[in-house]
């Protein structure tokens, strides 16, 4: 009986299990928050971190720590701009993790973004990416592993800093991409346009970064292979050694995409997806602090807008896949999850 | 509230360590008085002074750094604290005879204490009135946070495009100068962040001197520097550039004790007559730097 709770507990990253390496974005965070006066202990209070445990490294924490850390440097530093965006930036280079050697090492565009989807949770746990392609753009699309609730313009923010980052440590220069946030156009947009460019589109459905392809020529880079493959072994070791499963949100987003068409979607069928009893699903989503229907519209609205957008399909056949038996429902329902109509996103 | 104690081991020994020689010598040298012969009230009151005496030295030392101030208000607590211990001591002991030594512990601290306490409380005073003056002087900019960029004490663009708004009301032809410190970047992931947001306040401090009093300089993000220069056009905006540029690019520049550097800047210049002021403030800035990036980049 243990080993088979052993086994389903390890099917995905409890909230509050300690399994990221704190390092990086959370080192970063800490020390530009120091940096900007604010108290050691405040910063840390109700995190159970302690300073002297992240100055002698290794140290493992879970997404909860993650998030309340978050929560303080929001309450402390609510007045300084840009906080998010520096530490995006700068975490890259701090990671102990050589992703930004490797990425910088890699030959092509593709290559370097394939390189950062494999270990992007080094970056950043609290974020799944994915990559989705066509013949003219790659699109780096962000959703939460984690409900982040408050804290995910911060979160957003950051990571999509560190991948234009990451990118330009790729390109010799910052890479010309465009960006779609969530949030809403914000009173001071200096930082935003220094960090991440001057394109970029607020109030969008979702966390978006658009790189056109061929953006840097193959024959311009000078890269070295054998630093690359030493990168690459090195990135490989830690990732085996840190367990990174995906979260519970992961494993429901991936089962609604797989069962959305067959209109099985029903709580109690997630739950037996996961081998939890229905009510044992319900008390863990409201431990993450989200409910079943939330994530069942963000899964539903990612793949009707890929749908829609990226495979050209019509309004009917979108809706045919996601399980509606009426457009107009679907209509409805595109609305309420994207404040768009289905026509908005069609080529 | 920040505690100071462990910085004043020496001084809270000393206390504990004079409290007990003082019970030790009257304890050896008198006798104990019965129970019946003792004052309650006097116990009471004196017992209270000493002991709030205590706790004032030890609240004291926990929320001062060490300064002439600390020692001087706590020695003249110390002094007072070791009179009122003597002067309680005669409710437990029979003190007849008097010794001389016993005598000046109870009446000669009690003066210089006070005397001390004096001189630490006018220079408590001192000190106070030079932290109200600083606090005055932030006070300025607190009262405007919305103006203020809170990382470097610099004006941010917000002020800016409402000083814009004001020239072009006036109409006044001004410039924005858009200054940058080259290789910024590498800077913060070398030295941290602290030392970065140093060199961004020195850096505009420096070019604060070299321009008219009538000038306005703020941090855009990052090491973006936006100065508007009022009554200015581009070409003169680029001579004072190369001059500041020059005089800059000659200091050395130490951001630890052994490690100096040049800080170069980069810059560019675009006239307010050609900033459509109609635009929303996002926009406005979009242009500022969009300028200085293609302007960059032509210089490149």
């Amino acid at each position: 009986m243990s080993s088979y709770r052993q086994l389903r507990s390890n099917l995905y990253v409890e909230y509050d299990a300690p399994v990221f390496l704190a390092d990086g974005f959370f080192t970063t965070l800490v020390d530009f928050s120091l940096a900007y006066g604010i108290n050691d202990n405040k910063l840390l209070s109700n995190t159970a971190i302690f300073y002297e445990d992240l100055k002698s490294g290794g140290s493992f924490c879970s997404a909860n720590q993650y998030i309340q850390l978050i929560r303080n440097v929001n309450q402390y530093l609510y007045n300084i701009d840009g906080l998010e965006l520096e530490v995006g930036k700068f975490s890259v280079n701090q990671l102990y993790i050589p992703l930004a050697n490797l990425v910088s090492h890699c030959q092509s565009l593709d290559e370097a973004i394939g390189t950062i989807k494999k270990f992007y949770l080094f970056i950043n746990p609290l974020l799944s990416l994915h990559v989705i392609s066509d013949n003219d753009f790659y699109y780096l699309l962000l959703t939460e592993r984690f409900s982040l609730s408050e804290s995910s313009k911060f979160v957003f923010k950051s990571m999509l800093s560190s991948l234009s980052e990451l990118l330009s440590l790729f390109g010799g220069e910052i890479i010309q991409s465009r960006f779609y946030l969530s949030e809403s156009e914000p009173d001071e947009c200096s930082n935003l346009y220094k960090r991440l460019g001057m394109d970029i589109t607020f109030s969008s459905s979702f966390n978006v970064m658009v790189i056109p392809r061929m953006q840097v020529a193959s024959s311009d880079k000078h890269t070295s292979a054998i630093a690359y493959k030493r990168y690459l072994s090195e990135c490989e070791a830690i990732s085996k050694k840190i367990i990174l499963p995906p979260s519970l949100i992961e494993h429901i987003h991936e089962f609604v995409i797989k069962n959305c068409g067959e209109n099985n979607i029903s709580l109690e069928a997630c739950a037996k997806y996961l081998s939890l009893s229905r009510s044992a699903l319900k008390r863990k989503l409201s431990k993450n602090s989200i409910t079943y229907q939330a994530i069942l519209d963000e899964s539903r609205s990612l793949l009707s807008i890929k749908q829609l957008y990226l495979d050209e399909l019509t309004v009917d056949e979108t809706a045919h896949n996601l399980g509606f038996n009426d457009k107009t429902n679907f209509r409805r329902s595109f609305k309420r999850w994207t404040k768009k109509i289905p026509s908005d996103f069609r080529r | 509230m920040n505690n100071y104690l462990s910085y004043h081991r020496l001084k809270l020994i000393l206390l504990l360590v004079l409290t007990a020689v003082l019970f030790i010598i009257t304890s050896y040298s008198f006798e104990v008085k019965p129970a019946e012969s003792r004052h309650m009230l006097d116990i009471i009151g004196e017992g209270g002074m000493c002991l709030c005496l205590f706790i004032w030295i030890t609240i004291f030392l926990a929320v001062r750094p060490a300064s002439l101030v600390t020692n001087l208000v706590y020695t003249g607590l110390l002094l007072l604290y070791l009179a009122s211990l003597q002067d309680l001591s005669d409710e437990y002991f029979f003190i007849n005879g008097y010794l001389t030594l016993t005598k000046a512990v109870e009446s000669l601290p009690m003066i210089f204490g006070m005397v001390a306490l004096t001189v630490g409380l006018f220079f408590w005073h001192r000190e106070q009135k030079i932290f109200n003056s600083t606090i005055e002087r932030k006070e300025k900019l607190l009262r405007e946070p919305k103006w203020i960029d809170t990382a470097t004490d610099l004006y941010n663009t917000n002020y800016l495009i409402s000083q814009l708004n004001d020239l072009n009301k006036a109409d006044v032809n001004s410039c924005v100068m858009v200054v940058d410190i080259a290789g910024y970047d590498s800077i913060c992931n070398s030295y941290g962040l602290n030392k970065s947001l140093k060199l961004v306040r020195d850096v505009s401090k420096l070019i604060e001197i070299q321009i008219p009093h009538n000038s306005l300089i703020c941090r855009s993000a990052g090491e973006t520097i936006l100065i508007l220069l009022t009554g200015k056009s581009t070409q003169e905006a680029n001579k004072l550039f190369g001059k500041i540029k020059d005089s800059i690019r000659d200091i050395d520049y130490f951001l630890n004790v052994d490690s100096k550097m040049q800080i170069n800047l980069t810059f560019s210049a675009i006239d307010t007559s050609q900033i459509d002021l109609s635009l929303s403030k996002s926009e406005l800035i979009k242009k500022l730097l969009t300028h200085n990036t293609q302007y960059q980049s032509e210089a490149v």
